[in-house]
């Protein structure tokens, strides 16, 4: 604790950097995982080679991906956020198809019956009400990058897990306490944000 | 394949200045323009103390040296620290034999100071001092064949004139070794071996040709 208060200066920039990393992994792995998910919740037939895919890549050890990674997206930020997008993808595109598919069929045929599009449909009735789910699988996901995030350290690439395999390192306990208190205040605020922005959606359904 | 990559061969002060540090020390890589070209030299290191600070040590004595030095340190695995020398994102390697493959222009380092900045072939035919001669193993004349493909050969020396149509020899490929070509040329009853590169005849190889690539101290050709 005495490290965490005399040097929160370096933590906290050290907090930033991963806060970053997980932000814009999370981003990028979302601009993705959209696309992908609205295809899989239409077409059926789909889901299971590509979620058995991502599944498949989300077993990949982390040190491997990152090795994988370098000799395409060199050593520093980018592979540490080619692997975090890659790990959340599962969880992302999981929720998505689960999110679409899991509206009521009733409601999606009564929506056509009023000659809504195809668009109007997903933007105005399907996606608001699988809101409350998108939402809980990018809490899942974000818990789980900012936990991953750490192997960023690995290449470069900065973040608490700096401070992590500094403190197992040198065997300095201080380090390796203010690390961990460092990456769970992360992990529970991101939590307790969007678990608010869920009830906050669901409130607003009803 | 890096057209700006130099890998640097950096030698600290190890026991009898040895080719190769000791294990424990960093897969310290780096890569760089030519000197004043204002590129950073990259410098690796593994996320153990020791590996850091001789990683430091290097960027000091090369940053004294009027380089920029780019500090890559704390990587997580050899394997990281490996794909990242590869894909040239870091430049200093302690093994030569990486080095000569790998850079376009090496920089040797003993006991902290720079002793010879040149390609790779340079080193190996003009070693600047014996300690480089050792380090590169030029003073091992098939060892240093071995290490110069045919292509560089090819093209360090004028084309051999009137060469004899070919017969059904197997070509060499400018990628195989001036070692293997001794052999080939040795074993052969031609005076010249055709050099072929994606089916196209790019040279002929010859005795003189690779006398030529001899490594030579002080202008002298080896004598062993």
């Amino acid at each position: 604790m005495v490290y965490l208060i005399e040097h929160w200066d370096d933590v906290g920039q050290l907090m930033l950097q991963h806060l970053w990393l997980t932000v814009s992994a999370l981003g990028i792995a979302t601009v993705i995982a959209f696309p992908v998910g609205l295809l899989l919740a239409r077409v059926a037939w789909l889901r299971g080679p590509i979620l058995g895919l991502l599944g498949v890549l989300y077993t990949i050890p982390s040190l491997s991906l990152l090795v994988l990674l370098i000799p395409i997206l060199r050593l520093g930020y980018w592979p540490a956020v080619g692997t975090l997008v890659i790990y959340a993808q599962l969880i992302l595109v999981r929720n998505i198809v689960i999110g679409l598919s899991g509206v009521d069929a009733a409601i999606v045929e009564a929506a056509r019956g009023m000659g809504m599009s195809d668009w109007q449909r997903l933007l105005q009735v399907e996606l608001p009400l699988a809101m409350p789910l998108l939402l809980a699988g990018l809490r899942i996901a974000t818990l789980s990058t900012i936990a991953i995030a750490t192997v960023a350290a690995f290449v470069n690439a900065g973040g608490l897990g700096t401070l992590l395999f500094d403190g197992v390192r040198s065997s300095n306990r201080e380090k390796i306490v203010a690390g961990a208190i460092a990456v769970s205040a992360l992990a529970i605020a991101a939590n307790a944000l969007l678990r608010r922005a869920e009830v906050w959606v669901s409130r607003g359904l009803q | 394949m890096f057209p700006l990559l130099v890998v640097m061969v950096l030698l600290a002060a190890c026991g009898g200045g040895s080719a190769t540090a000791p294990t424990a020390a960093p897969a310290a890589e780096a890569t760089a323009a030519p000197t004043g070209s204002g590129k950073p030299i990259t410098i690796g290191s593994k996320n153990f103390t020791e590996a850091i600070l001789v990683a430091e040590l290097y960027a000091q004595v090369l940053e004294a040296n009027g380089f920029s030095v780019d500090r890559k340190f704390n990587l997580g695995a050899t394997s990281i620290a490996q794909a990242a020398l590869q894909s040239g994102d870091i430049d200093v390697t302690h093994d030569i034999e990486e080095a000569l493959r790998l850079a376009d222009r090496i920089i040797v380092m003993n006991q902290g100071r720079i002793v010879q900045v040149d390609a790779p072939l340079a080193l190996l035919t003009r070693p600047a001092n014996r300690f480089v001669e050792q380090l590169t193993g030029a003073d091992d004349l098939l060892r240093a064949l071995s290490l110069i493909p045919v292509g560089a050969a090819l093209s360090a020396t004028p084309p051999a004139p009137g060469s004899a149509p070919t017969t059904d020899l197997t070509p060499l490929g400018p990628q195989d070794s001036l070692r293997s070509a001794l052999i080939r040329l040795l074993a052969s009853p031609e005076a010249s071996l055709p050099v072929v590169d994606e089916g196209r005849e790019v040279g002929r190889l010859t005795l003189e040709t690779l006398r030529a690539m001899l490594p030579r101290r002080g202008g002298e050709t080896w004598s062993t």
